[in-house]
């Protein structure tokens, strides 16, 4: 079987299965690095010194790894987590983002601890000519308090 | 404010280049060679790096604001999708 085949076949025996991830704590000075990386200029978004300082609202959704990063053993030859596209691990595929949909439901705050909830909702061939894999990923994300939002975002899979 | 279907949104000008990209993915802690290797992103079929998604999120964000005249405030939701820009190509 093909190495394309065989992500198929382990994305979908874990179609429903959720995984958790810890971001850690939101951190002003991360968030306005993240503004200012951006090209954002308003001090509310680059200057945790403001009074009116918020969080980028998409700060959080945008991390794929909390304050602690990752060790080398986490990352493909590609550059991309090995546990970021479910089913590839280990195979020799081409791996791209494929969109994001972003539903905002609460306002994340500096000293916030993150926690992301994933689930593989669906898997789908695509392409008439050069076939290819669209996983969808739905995640879910929370600090104590509140849910603060979610993402439904898809993965090509070559 | 009122907003009605087929209102024009301001575009925002934005020109990424290969810092911003580096800076982009290390503050996301993105290392997807795509948005910084050249040869990698050729070898993939693509013309060159790719800008994140996210960076692209950032200037909807950014236009949104402007539109509602809350260049800072906080907003409720918004959809986007992947494309295909490359570094220096000019406007979003």
């Amino acid at each position: 079987m093909s190495a394309w085949g065989v992500a198929e076949e382990r994305a979908r025996a874990v179609i429903g299965r959720p995984e958790h991830r810890d971001l850690g704590v939101v951190r002003a000075e991360d968030a306005a690095e993240f503004a200012r990386a951006a090209g954002e200029t308003s001090p509310r978004l680059i200057d945790p010194g403001d009074p009116g300082f918020t969080v980028h609202p998409l700060y959080v959704v945008s991390l794929l790894r909390g304050a602690g990063g990752a060790d080398q053993s986490e990352f493909r030859p590609d550059g991309m987590y090995r546990d970021e596209v479910p089913g590839t691990d280990g195979l020799d595929v081409r791996l791209m983002a494929g969109g994001q949909e972003v539903s905002f439901t609460g306002e994340v705050r500096a000293g916030d601890r993150i926690g992301v909830r994933r689930v593989l909702t669906d898997v789908a061939r695509k392409g008439s000519g050069t076939p290819f894999l669209l996983l969808t990923v739905e995640k879910t994300y929370t600090a104590e308090r509140s849910t603060l939002a979610r993402v439904r975002e898809r993965f090509i899979v070559r | 404010m009122s907003a009605h279907t087929g209102q024009p949104v301001q575009p925002v000008e934005f020109t990424p280049h290969a810092v911003t990209l580096l800076r982009f993915g290390a503050v996301t802690r993105n290392a997807h060679r795509i948005h910084y290797d050249t040869g990698f992103a050729r070898s993939e079929g693509l013309d060159g790096p790719v800008v994140m998604a996210q960076l692209h999120g950032c200037l909807m964000h950014r236009a949104a604001m402007t539109f509602a005249g809350r260049a800072d405030g906080s907003w409720r939701s918004h959809g986007r999708t992947g494309h295909r820009p490359w570094p220096g190509s000019g406007s979003w």
